[in-house]
Parts: structure tokens; sequence; C-alpha cells
């Protein structure tokens, strides 16, 4: 007699053999499709993807709030009043500005009454370009100090707390942040956005114009001295003298705006201790000319006021004070912002070079090693730090 | 009912087999249109020949093709040339043959942002160079890639085209 498992084998075998022969051919070719199908899908055949599949744009990474080309010429926009930033500032203890003015935007600033200020957007790719060169620097130069000075735009530091975060105006301190992780151990950041934070009272940074004072510089060479180890001069050892009616870059951009013509910057300067120094310049034609640290520019165009220091934007310049009666040599690094804080440097060092390198094309390792610097001190602004073009330059410089 | 499943199967492999071959032939055919719109182009010579013939206020233009990748972030597999006058003319030339029309494309978007970044350090420290950058010569075909920012844009733009067509 069958027993039932018998019986219940052949009764299973007869089902399978109705049904599982088919199953067992269509298996395989499901598991090969399903297989072929999911290798399509995820390399974007299937579906039209193609944009999943494609390469990031090699080129500009911004923060997605910020607009990628502030300069573009449009019409200019008057936003509505009152401004509601998109990130509330916390003052930290600074002293509060308040929005004391009508506004404008104009292509190349933004307007408060009588004051400008410069749109910023940061730029990682540019920012690691900056990096790239002061790390080489530091790396090619051993044996000598390499500092990096960072200087944030009067956007960053006297813009009214209401209009801090906004949109067209991107976060310096965030900016002065990643740039300052992007450098290396041979490099000594010198970032300046609390020492001027904690002055953004006072006047540090021209309103028409947009560079920081010979004050703003001051804050920047004792941040600088303090990273250095050395004991900076205090502001009462300098002989003052003001140049008053300068009308900069921003009264040009504001298309001569009325309330700034009205009530004009003035560049007040501090001479250096030392009364013997010596300053040569080499122009952009390649001809040298002896000038002053501290030029007189009462008589100057009223846009011009800010050459007062070192002979303004030159290729390579050079500074002997005899009153330092050693061989110690600083090389500085710059554009425009570093021409204020030089004269600081003046009374600490027997030469200072200053090398513009938009203009100057040496070789930096050759050079400081032919001059015997002890100390290399780059001093660039962030408006610089996020140009492609400038950037560039930098780098070839340091090669 | 088996039947029309493996059917439906079949069919679906069938899709998905055609659609890797329709993909190979595509990038295929980019390649050969590549190809077909050059005529291959020597950027170097092209780049020599504007540093020769275009008028520069900078006088002599320096070769600083080994230093390119310092300067710029070229997609990978661009081949170039670089030339430069003295920084404050702001005066360029860069050629380039890009792996793809899509990185040429790339290329060329990032000297336009080059070009405009120049163009504001101008306006505040070489007015002179100003008229010269807002009128760059810059091209692109294919897989190629010229920028000249010269005055002298008439016959950088005559060369180029000599060039890429």
């Amino acid at each position: 007699m069958k027993n039932a498992y018998q019986g219940q084998r052949s009764s299973s075998r007869g089902r399978r053999r109705r049904g599982g022969g088919g199953l067992v051919a269509i298996l395989p070719m499901l598991i090969v499709c399903l297989g072929v199908v999911s290798v399509l899908l995820l390399t974007g055949v299937l579906g039209g993807s193609e944009k999943s599949a494609a390469p990031k744009d090699p080129g500009r990474q911004t923060d997605p709030a910020q607009p990628t080309d502030p300069v573009k010429p449009t019409d200019p926009v008057t936003p509505t009043d009152p401004v509601t930033p998109t990130d509330p500032v916390e003052p930290g203890g600074y002293t509060r500005i308040e929005i004391n003015g009508d506004q404008e935007q104009y292509p190349a600033v933004y307007r408060i009454g009588d004051s400008g200020f410069e749109m910023y957007t940061y730029v990682d790719s540019t920012a690691g370009k900056y990096a790239s060169a002061v790390n080489a620097a530091g790396e090619k130069l051993t044996g000598v100090n390499v500092y990096a000075v960072i200087v944030p735009l009067s956007s960053g530091i006297t813009l009214p707390d209401d209009l801090l975060g906004k949109d067209i105006f991107g976060d310096q301190k965030k900016a002065e942040e990643k740039i300052v992780a992007m450098l290396g151990d041979k490099v000594t950041a010198v970032p300046l956005y609390d020492a001027l934070m904690s002055h953004r009272g006072e006047y540090i940074y021209y309103r028409t114009d947009h560079h920081w004072t010979a004050l703003g510089a001051y804050y920047g060479y004792r941040a600088l001295c303090q990273a250095q180890g050395i004991t900076p001069h205090a502001l009462t050892d300098y002989r003052t003298e003001e140049f008053p009616g300068f009308l900069g870059s921003f009264y040009k951009d504001s298309n001569k705006n009325e309330q700034m013509g009205a009530n004009p910057d003035t560049v007040v300067v501090y001479r250096p201790v030392t009364t013997t120094a010596q300053l040569v310049f080499t122009d952009r034609k390649g001809q040298e000319t002896p000038w002053r640290i501290i030029y007189d520019v009462s008589d100057w165009d009223s846009g011009m006021k800010y050459n007062t220091f070192i002979g303004g934007d030159n290729p390579f310049t050079v500074i002997n004070n005899p009153e330092v009666e050693d061989d110690s040599v600083c090389v500085v690094i710059k554009e425009s912002f570093g021409n204020a804080m030089v004269p600081y440097l003046v009374d600490h060092y027997h030469t200072v070079y200053v090398l513009d390198y938009r203009y100057w094309s040496g070789d930096l390792q050759t050079f400081v090693r032919e001059k015997g610097a002890q100390d290399v001190v780059f001093i660039n602004n962030l408006s610089a730090i996020r140009n492609s073009s400038l950037m560039g330059d930098l780098q070839l410089m340091v090669g | 009912m088996k039947k029309a499943f493996s059917l439906l199967l079949a069919l679906l492999l069938t899709v998905a087999l055609v659609a890797c071959g329709g993909k190979n032939e595509s990038k295929d055919t980019t390649d050969n249109e590549t190809k077909d719109t050059g005529k291959t182009v020597d950027v170097t010579a092209m780049a020599a020949e504007l540093a020769e013939k275009v008028k520069f206020e900078s006088g002599e233009m320096k070769d600083l093709t080994d230093k390119m990748d310092l300067v710029f972030d070229l997609p990978e597999g661009t081949q170039g040339a670089y030339y430069r006058g003295d920084g404050e003319t702001k005066e360029e030339i860069i050629t380039a043959r890009c792996a793809s029309e899509k990185d040429a494309a790339a290329l060329k978007s990032m000297l336009e942002t080059q070009v405009a970044d120049l163009l504001a350090d101008a306006q505040r420290y070489q007015p002179d160079a100003v008229p010269r950058l807002e009128n760059p010569v810059l091209i692109q075909k294919g897989v190629y890639v010229a920028l000249c920012i010269t005055d002298d844009a008439d016959t950088a733009e005559q060369i180029i085209k000599g060039y890429l067509g």
C-alpha cells in the first residue's frame, strides 16, 4: 500500500511536472534581465538621466545663496525698507551699527547714505588657489617664517548689523574660517575678523573707498606682531597727519553720489617712528624712483589720496631703515590693502621688500633666498582671494 | 500566461541590449563628430602665431605654457598653450584642445569668469585695460577653445578662425 508520503510525492511530482519546467526556464532569463536593467538604470542609459552622470562643473563652487557674478552691470536696484536679514547677526559683544541713510545698489557697490560697501561672495575654488599658493611658499621657503594676513572688507565688518548676512553680503567670518582651515602648518595664519570687529565703531574703513584706513591697517599690524611674538608700537608713538577730501572707488562706483561727495573721507596717516628710512619703487615701466613712505597728498586729486602709502601700487618697492642695525629682511606680497600696513613694518626690519604680485613677474623663492629674508608676509584682502585671475597671478609668482 | 511572461522578459532584455548598443553608437558618433569637426588643430602653433602676429601693448608675450596648470583648473586631458603680457595690460592668449566638447564648453565658461575677474580688477586699478577686457576674443569650436585679450581683436579673431574654421 502506498504510504501517505508516497501518495503526496507522486501527486506533487505530477504538479511540478505541469508547472515547474516552465519556471526553471524562465528564472535565469528573469535574473539576467533584471540584472541588465538595473545596470542600465544605474548608468543612466534608460530614463534619459544623463545629467546625473555629468561631471561636476570644474569651475566655481559658490555658496548657494550667492549670486555668481556680482560685478555684471545691471540697472541699479533700490531695495524696499525695512531690510530683513536672512541670518540674524549675533553681535558677540561687538558695537552694534545701525542703518543710517537711504540705500541703493549699483553694479559694484552698495550704498547706505554716504557709505559704500562691496558686495561679497565666497568662492571656494579660488580660496583654494590662494591657500595652495601660500602653502607652496611655506613648503618651499624652509627656514623662513611665512605669514598669511587675511583682510576682511568693510562689508564684513562695518556694514550695519541688519544687513550682515543678507545674500549679497556673504559671511566673511565663515569665509575667513574656511580659508584659514586650508592653510598648512608651514604658514602662520593671521586672520583679522575678530580684531577688526572689536574696533568696528572706529574709523577703520573708508566710506567712499573699498580700502581700509591706516587705523584699520594698524590693527592688522598689531595682529601680525602678536603672531610674530614681537611688541608693536603704540599708536601714540607715531606722528599723524591728515589729508582730507578723499573720494575713492565707491564714489566713482556710485556715479558720484551726492551724499558721498558732500562728506568725503579723510586719509589719516601714521608716519613710521624712524625718520631716516628710504624708499625706492620700480614702476610698471621699470623706472626706479626714490619716494616717501608716506607722501603728502594734500594737493592730489580727490580720487588719488590712498596713494599716500608707499607710492601706490608698484611692482617692486624696497625700504631700507638704517636705524635697524641688523640684517633683518621682510618680503611682503600684497595687493593694494597691503600699502596701508607696510609703513608699520618699516620700524621692525632693516629692509622691507614689497612685491605686488599682480605686476611683479619674478620667482618668489629665488628672490627670498637672494635677499636672505627671514620673514615673508602675504597681505591679501577677501575680494582678491575670490578673484580667480588674481589668485592665478599669485600662484604664478610662487610657482 | 507563462509564454506571455517569457516573451515579455525576452522583449525587455532585447530593449536593454539595444539601449546599450545605442549609447555606444552615440559615443562613437560624438567621437566621429569631434574628429570630423577637426581637422586636428595644433593649439600650440595657434598660440604662437597669435603671440607673433597680433599687436600687444605688452610688446613681447611671455610663453607660460609650462605653468598653465597653476593658473587654470583645466579639465582632465586638456592640452593647451598660454601666453601672457605684463600684469598691467591684462593681455593673454589661451588655446586649448579638450577631451570632449563638454569639457571645452566648461573651459570656455571658466575663461569667461576669468575675464570677468580681470575686468573687475582693471576697473579699480588699470582703467586702460578695461576696453580690451570688455571685448575679448573667446571662441569655442568642438573640442577647441581659444581666448585672446588684446586691442587688436580683429587680427586675433582672423587667426583663430583660420585654425578653427
